[in-house]
């Protein structure tokens, strides 16, 4: 920023516009239908087509720092299992502070849901060394994850029934705020075939392309917004759909911003020429 | 004394890399043995490094507090809470609700990490006011995609003509054709690094030659 306008405007400018801007936000009425992309429904429709009693695997790694755009995404993944009533087994691969995180957003989804834990969901604990994690379960579950989060064994856990390997899920969803979701490409796809799709931040979204296009994943839920069309999909909107006025008017605020940033500088530009 | 220094980690890195690079190529019971023995090993190098990172941390610390360099301070509250933490999470079960582990995980991790996250976005709309100029083409080409990603990602830009498209243009194509492009970059990269630990030309690992 230039001398000029950083007198002009400065950062607690920025920062009070913004502020302003989030607050008028949240008083926009909220819209609950954001019609799913062909990237979202990519994951939507395998779930969707999985048969009543199937297992499904989630790989919930994120943490409190971007618990506020991944918990809607796993939210709505779990009520649309639990419609299907399929298995669900939720694991981490992120940090030790992903699975407190994880058991608290299952457990009062599982309340609102109906789903019973042990019958209708499993949780696991976190698994340090991503890539070996995923290997060393194509080999063997009870080798890695010889208890589940409670301390009971895998073979007394009727979610976990007819399990013994990676393999056993016929589809394997990798929501992340950090790169393990390369990891269930690159390990989980790549040498076991495992039908994976990912959930991420928006930020990131763009890392995973490649694998869409290349068909290692079959779909992939970006940000807030994919959150918000999976919701409307499962038909529950919930806080992704919420949220999405407030993004909005950031997004447009910012943007308007970088405009005036540059007629000022050009403007400047142009006065010392 | 030289032989344990050197000579056996090059020994282990060489046959460790070549064993499991001709494993992925046998599709026989044995191999999947190695390969299962590897990554019981990987797993355990990977909490041994967890605990290596865990005595980094207090090493620094402890040093800053020593030398009371500016912002020590910190340091010591980075040291307390680490402790008091670790003291939770040995009282009672691991980190079962309503324990204390929990509820600093509940109460102060959450809360203050979201708080950071929070302020980034604050700080993002600062830095893209002040640092995205339409300097050159390349700088302005940047800042045509950054905005039709931006607007092309929220409910408002279905509104407006062209953005969606474009947005997701951008991320199919042009996205997936650089991205794509750097992945094979790193790939190859990281092959000829490999190669490099295996043979023995890459000693750096070994502390810095």
């Amino acid at each position: 920023m230039s001398v000029e306008l950083k007198k002009l405007i400065p950062r607690w400018a920025v920062f009070f516009v913004v502020a302003v801007a989030l607050v008028w936000s949240l008083l926009i009425p909220r819209k609950s239908d954001f019609p799913g992309t062909s990237v979202v429904k990519g994951v939507y429709d395998r779930i969707d087509a999985l048969p009543a009693g199937s297992p499904v695997l989630i790989s919930s790694d994120f943490d409190p720092g971007s618990e506020a755009e991944m918990e809607p995404m796993l939210r709505a993944v779990l009520a649309h299992c639990w419609r299907k009533k399929l298995r669900v087994v939720v694991m981490t691969l992120c940090s030790p502070n992903s699975m407190p995180l994880a058991r608290r957003i299952v457990t009062e989804a599982a309340a609102t849901h109906g789903a019973v834990e042990g019958t209708d969901y499993a949780l696991m604990n976190f698994k340090a060394g991503a890539s070996a994690a995923i290997l060393a379960l194509g080999q063997s579950w009870a080798q890695v994850y010889p208890v589940d989060l409670n301390g009971t064994k895998i073979s007394e856990i009727p979610a976990m029934k007819g399990i013994t390997k990676l393999t056993d899920f016929p589809y394997a969803l990798c929501i992340a705020s950090v790169n393990t979701a390369d990891s269930w490409v690159l390990a989980g796809n790549a040498r076991y075939g495992l039908n994976v799709g990912i959930g991420c931040t928006a930020v990131s979204a763009t890392d995973y392309y490649p694998y869409l296009n290349s068909k290692q994943i079959t779909g992939l839920i970006g940000g807030l917004a994919g959150a918000a069309q999976y919701e409307s999909l499962v038909k529950e909107p919930g806080d992704a759909s919420a949220k999405m006025p407030t993004q909005s008017v950031i997004h447009v605020t910012i943007v308007l911003l970088i405009v005036i940033g540059n007629i000022l500088h050009f403007v400047a530009k142009w006065r010392k020429s | 004394m030289i032989h344990l220094k050197r000579t056996v980690p090059l020994a282990i890195a060489f046959l460790s890399g070549i064993i499991l690079m001709l494993q992925y190529f046998i599709p026989h019971p044995a191999s999947e043995t190695v390969l299962q023995y590897s990554q019981d090993w990987l797993t355990t190098i990977a909490y041994v490094a967890m605990l290596l990172g865990v005595g980094s941390l207090l090493q620094s610390h402890s040093l800053k507090i020593r030398r009371q360099v500016p912002g020590w301070g910190y340091s010591a509250v980075a040291l307390i809470t680490f402790g008091l933490t670790v003291l939770a999470g040995f009282h009672g079960k691991e980190d079962g609700p309503g324990g204390p582990l929990n509820w600093i995980y509940e109460n102060l991790l959450n809360q203050m990490s979201a708080t950071m996250f929070s302020i980034l976005g604050f700080f993002i709309a600062s830095a893209a006011f002040r640092a995205f100029r339409a300097r050159s083409l390349e700088s302005t080409l940047l800042l045509l995609a950054a905005v039709i990603i931006m607007l092309g990602q929220v409910p408002v830009g279905a509104h407006l003509p062209v953005i969606p498209e474009a947005a997701a243009w951008i991320l199919a194509v042009q996205t997936t054709a650089a991205k794509r492009a750097i992945m094979f970059g790193v790939a190859l990269g990281s092959i000829a690094t490999a190669l490099r630990v295996i043979f023995g030309i890459e000693r750096a690992y070994l502390g810095g030659e």
